[in-house]
């Protein structure tokens, strides 16, 4: 299994956004985070792309430790049995220009 | 032409989320999908602590990488306006999830459920008003993303009311996270006019704008305070 | 897509401009297809848009505020932007989503009758609806019984309800009632910050002139995260910041969003914060860094004191003496006099000294090291505060304002929960107004604003330490003197075992007006104890906890569906007068408050003398309320109103209010200025001696009464002329040997005291994870030692009881303390379920009320923590 070089942004011990645990009484959850488009499950294209046709392993996206704070979405639920959030700086060694597909311009 | 872009000054940020409510009751915030998020965090070690308050909407970017991959797998639902907007088109959106995969700024929020306010209580406030009824950006659908608007609904009216040069200063033609801010944190208006009160406030308060290095040009720019990241 | 250009340019009126100013048409047609709904529902209705201008009413703010109800569904709560000049320029995430709480589902929509008659934590009430004419005939059968026999049975108490129908209505009510038993929540809240205010300067409430300083020394208010005045003082403090050179320092446990923005956090120990402030005395006093000339010309810093601690007398037994140094002789105050503060005075052969040295003596022992040792704040900071403190006042600066010359004195120490939430809460910010007092602060431009000093002159008298008891919650009874602003937390202690407090009747009715009383206090679970004593009336929005201890539970409007002559508040610039106006009423409903009172009124027989009762709570002179007549809610306001502003109704409906800015003279001249000034004029109580003789009172009615639940000594140490080094051990810090830790609590921006706002779903759910619920903050060391990560179950032990909740580890509180939010892990069922997340920390805090205000000590409690 390949793993990547990463550009990871430099993040110090940051208090992000904390999941709703309730003490004592049940917490109805009245809210369920949304689940993920099919093209992102485990089983869709995005990971078909990457784990099966790149050879990615989980763990070179999925990184343990990684806080992102500046991240709207840090509060998720991670997917099932991984350590951490994707650091969406890891995708810039493939996707920043000139490379493609080009999603992120030169950086500035 | 204009260009709308803001500024958030989080030296006066004071934490209070007064923008990320009203942003929820302005957008028919449907539970998952926030258009406008608080990240906050610490600084320093005790007894030498500060903390940053950063709310994050979308940044509206110049070239939005959203965009990129949004036309990359064809759905093309994406679009930037003349005026700097960056606007999903929810009859064209896929649900692939993609935008939301490469957004820097985590901001495409993806909704499969439009889930109620209130389970099994039936509609309550803007729940109860039909689609027909709401701007586009406003008719939220199932297995789309959707995403804060810069409040195009406001601005175009403005537009349409040749009241463009009171974006920013009108409540009914200002985003409404802007208008409500306790200590008027933000700035928001025309970033092409050297004059407007949003170009002076990057101009005199080197804001800058938040991961750089991902080469996407956000419209969003942050006055930072002691410690905060970038 | 052709763009049928003629029919657009029909269509939306002034597109001429908009094709002028050279927008595409792009644009033009998107904001044509968007606008609602002409083609869709095959009509050419467009939307009916309303603006309404009304006040918000969910927290004391009362901040004025523009919604927008589009085809009547309230769409939008913005700020009113007229009012900024006057008061709030923005409004906080609970006004914003405002709407929601009036559109919750879970709300009470119906009057409820209690069918199991036993009331407790387990208890079902079993709910049955009623009609409003059963409910109406239930309560007035109740009513009339004991307004025959003894109407002191009645004992009314609101909370939030003082702001919506506002207390008057409520005096009117229980005055023509014949009970003397109104009771609002100030010892939850701040009642001994009044009551040191009272006995200070004769009338409570202070602010700082913010504009004006340059320095705020802030022991524990969070105006970031809390309320009252909040959203000026957010305002004022950032512009001050960044147009005036304002520096804050935030002195407090925990890194509360205000010590957050601040210039300095100092983590002071909970309770310790009076010995702090006395170093910092000591340190100016010895530096000479203090205003004497403030202090001879506006307070009695200059009485003489005898070795038994009481104020010299003149031959009349009132007027105080000082030591006048022309003429070396014990005078009044008056003409040609020059008083001395310090030194040592012989008087017919009795030792004398001036206040000032009499406090300065007592502090001798209050080094900044002791300090350091008590407090946890080093010795070195203290100093510095002092220095620092004093040298922004400027003490001796003058400044001119619209051609007035003016004390200038810029520094101020301000406080709000963080000195008086405890049992020593009187003394604590008494030990704040002093040392605003050592350099001139108060009412000086950018010091401390005085709330119309010298209104109730009695408060500089002796308490009437009333026995027995004449009111159910013993207000200026013996138990607390100088409670002046009631006694939230005692009416269900004495209905528990009135005799013990000497009360001559038993209370056997309890009307709950917007208040979740129990659940607000301290030692919860003894306040819902004493509920199950009465017959009990709820009027309120929500099902709240008190409402399960109810027999009766009526429906109340919330302020987007009532109206109400608004409650505001006053900068030290500009004051305002409001109303709250509806705007919807999606249940329903028929009544609201007034509405309730009033029928009861009637039908008790009673209706003209409430409304009589009314005109003098209001003190109404122009416009009254007329006998032989009813009044709708409307009505009452419009009357109100007329008499207050003299200004046609239709003003108050467009606008939501009318203000003024004050004029200099209202600003600086108004208060101490003209009442406390120089030779001949009462003085300021820099040292309180009327505590001395309340003192004598109290050990006098013990003795003569044998009142045997009156713990004298404390009493002796609460009412000290002074405040010294023993108001900073609060009785668990010495008895709760076993639990190292201390339990701050706090407010946060989120939720709004108890019930009210904690279904709102926006709340809950849109403004982040970690609003939807509260956390244990505890520090990153600590929570090392004992192994807790954020996120896991801990226990929180007292002496009290225990409870659970979840850990957030961080920088933001000393290693000694763990803070809790209030708001959270409320459990009744009529709520929301996701009201119930959290943890409700008030069932555990110990209840050791300030024995002079009444306060309740929230910030005095200790514990363990450990892993669940």
């Amino acid at each position: 299994m390949r793993t990547l070089t990463l550009l990871v942004a430099a993040s110090a011990l940051a208090m992000g956004a904390l999941s709703a645990m309730a003490a004592d009484a049940p917490v109805a959850k009245s809210t369920a985070a949304t689940t993920a488009p099919k093209y992102m499950a485990q089983g869709g294209r995005f990971h078909t792309q990457h784990v099966k046709k790149l050879k990615f392993s989980c763990d070179s996206c999925h990184q343990a430790g990684v806080q992102d704070v500046l991240f709207l979405r840090a509060a998720e639920p991670l997917p099932a049995g991984m350590p951490g959030q994707v650091d969406r700086a890891i995708c810039l060694t493939c996707h920043q220009a000139p490379q493609k597909p080009t999603f992120y311009g030169p950086a500035k | 032409m204009a260009k709308f872009a803001r500024v958030i000054d989080t030296n006066r940020c004071m934490g209070c989320r007064a923008c990320v409510a009203a942003c929820a009751t302005e957008n028919y915030y449907t539970p998952g999908a926030q258009w406008n998020a608080m990240v906050e965090y610490e600084v320093g070690t005790y007894p030498t602590v500060k903390k940053v308050f950063n709310t994050i909407g979308c940044m509206h970017c110049e070239q939005p990488a959203c965009k990129a991959a949004c036309d990359k797998v064809g759905a093309k639902a994406i679009s930037k306006n003349e005026f700097g907007v960056v606007l999903i088109d929810y009859e064209k959106c896929i649900g692939c999830g993609y935008c939301a995969a490469v957004c820097p700024y985590g901001v495409p929020q993806y909704n499969s459920a439009l889930n109620p306010l209130y389970p099994g209580k039936g509609k309550v406030a803007y729940e109860t008003i039909p689609n027909a009824m709401r701007d586009p950006t406003h008719r939220k659908k199932v297995n789309t993303v959707e995403k804060c608007t810069f409040c195009w609904h406001k601005l175009k009216q403005a537009v349409a009311d040749g009241k463009m040069d009171r974006i920013g200063k009108d409540q009914q033609y200002t985003p409404t996270c802007d208008l409500v801010c306790p200590v008027q944190a933000r700035v928001f208006g025309d970033v092409d006019d050297p004059n407007s009160a949003v170009s002076k406030k990057i101009k005199e308060s080197g804001a800058v704008q938040l991961k750089k290095n991902f080469g996407t040009a956000p419209q969003v720019y942050y006055v930072l305070t002691e410690g905060a990241k970038s | 897509m052709e763009l049928r250009r003629r029919s657009f340019l029909k269509g939306m009126g002034a597109l001429s401009g908009v094709a002028a100013s050279g927008v595409s048409f792009e644009a033009v047609a998107q904001a044509a297809k968007a606008a609602p709904a002409a083609k869709a529902t095959g009509t050419s209705q467009a939307p009916e848009t309303k603006t309404v201008k009304t006040g918000c009413a969910i927290c004391p703010n009362f901040c004025g505020i523009s919604a927008t109800v589009v085809n009547g569904v309230v769409r939008t709560i913005y700020p009113n932007p007229d009012i900024a000049p006057y008061y709030n320029h923005g409004i906080c995430p609970k006004g914003a989503s405002g709407m929601l709480n009036t559109y919750d589902p879970y709300r009470l929509k119906k009057p409820l009758k209690r069918t199991n008659p036993k009331k407790g934590p387990d208890e079902d009430p079993k709910w049955v609806e009623i009609s409003w004419e059963e409910a109406f005939s239930t309560v007035t059968a109740k009513l009339a019984k004991i307004m025959a026999e003894d109407p002191r049975k009645l004992v009314w108490q609101h909370g939030q309800g003082k702001y919506l129908i506002q207390e008057q209505f409520c005096k009117g009510f229980t005055s023509a009632f014949g009970t003397p038993n109104m009771v609002h929540r100030t010892t939850l809240c701040e009642a001994a910050r009044h009551v040191a205010d009272d006995l200070v300067f004769g009338s409570n409430g202070i602010i700082p002139d913010l504009s004006n300083s340059k320095l705020l020394l802030n022991f524990g208010a969070n105006y970031y995260e809390g309320e009252q005045t909040s959203r000026w003082l957010d305002w004022t403090t950032m512009e001050g910041r960044d147009k005036n050179g304002l520096k804050t320092i935030v002195v407090e446990p925990r890194l509360s969003h205000c010590a957050a923005k601040a210039d300095e956090w100092v983590p002071v120990r909970p309770g310790k914060d009076a010995v702090v402030i006395l170093a910092m005395a000591k340190v100016m006093i010895d530096a000479g860094t203090i205003d004497e000339e403030f202090l001879i010309t506006y307070t009695n810093a200059t009485s003489l004191v005898g070795a038994d601690g009481k104020v010299l007398k003149d031959k009349d037994g009132k007027t105080p003496l000082v030591w006048d140094t022309a003429t070396s002789a014990a005078k009044p105050y008056v003409g040609e006099v020059k008083p001395a503060l310090k030194g040592t005075y012989t008087v017919e052969g009795k030792p004398y000294k001036p206040a000032l040295q009499v406090f300065a003596d007592s502090i001798q022992d209050v080094t900044p090291q002791y300090a350091e040792e008590v407090s946890g704040v080093l010795a070195a900071t203290i100093v510095r505060l002092a220095q620092t403190f004093a040298k922004e006042a400027r003490i001796g600066e003058s400044i001119t304002i619209d051609g007035q010359k003016l004390r200038y004195r810029p520094a101020v120490l301000y406080s709000f929960r963080g000195l008086e939430a405890k049992e020593f809460g009187v003394q604590n910010w008494a030990a704040g107004l002093t040392l605003n007092m050592l350099v001139g602060s108060p009412d000086a431009v950018g010091g401390l604003k005085l709330n119309n000093p010298y209104a109730t002159p009695a408060y500089f008298d002796a308490s009437k330490c009333e026995y027995p008891p004449q009111r159910a919650d013993l207000r200026n009874s013996v138990y607390f003197p100088f409670s002046n602003h009631d006694i939230a937390q005692t009416p269900q202690l004495v209905a528990l075992d009135p005799k013990a407090y000497g009360l001559p009747y038993v209370p056997e009715m309890q009307i709950f007006y917007a208040t979740n009383r129990p659940v607000a206090a301290a030692d919860s679970w003894k306040q819902f104890e004493g509920l199950t004593k009465t017959f009990n009336v709820t009027i309120d929005v929500v099902m709240s906890e008190i409402c399960l201890w109810s027999d009766i539970v009526l429906p109340d409007k919330t302020y987007l569906e009532a109206w109400h002559f608004a409650p505001t508040r006053g900068t030290p610039l500009a004051s305002h007068t409001a109303i709250r106006q509806p705007m919807t009423n999606p249940y329903n409903l028929d009544q609201d408050a007034f509405s309730i009172l009033f029928e009861l009124s009637k039908r008790l027989g009673i209706r003209d003398k409430f409304m009589d009762e009314s005109n003098k709570a209001w003190g109404l002179k122009e416009v009254t309320f007329k006998p032989g007549r009813d009044y709708t809610p409307r009505e009452a306001v419009e009357v109100i109103w007329a008499d207050k502003t003299k200004k046609d109704f239709s003003v108050a409906m467009d606008q939501g209010f009318v203000g003024t800015l004050l004029n200099v003279k209202q600003r600086y001249l108004s208060g101490i200025e003209d009442k406390f000034k120089g030779p001949g004029k009462p003085k300021m109580k820099f040292y309180r001696d009327q505590m001395i003789d309340t003192y004598e009172k109290v050990e006098a009615t013990v003795k003569k009464n044998d009142i045997k639940n009156l713990d004298l000594p404390h009493y002796k140490v609460a009412l000290a002329p002074i405040p010294g080094k023993e108001h900073a051990f609060p009785t668990p810090h010495r008895e709760a040997k076993d639990y190292p830790f201390y339990i701050v609590t706090h407010k946060r921006m989120y939720r709004n005291q108890s019930a009210f706002t904690a279904s709102n779903a926006i709340l809950n759910q849109a403004l982040g994870p970690d609003a939807a619920t509260n956390y244990v903050t505890v520090n990153s060391k600590t929570a090392k030692d004992l192994g807790i990560k954020s996120g896991d179950t801990v226990m929180i032990e007292t002496r009290v009881g225990k409870v659970k909740g979840t850990a957030s580890v961080g920088e933001g509180v000393r290693p000694d303390v763990i803070a809790v939010s209030f708001h959270y892990g409320t459990f009744s069922p009529g709520l929301a379920p996701a009201a119930r997340n959290g943890t409700w920390i008030n069932q555990v805090l110990e209840m050791h009320p300030d024995v002079v205000s009444g306060m309740v000590s929230f910030n005095d409690t200790k514990c363990k923590l450990y892993k669940a």
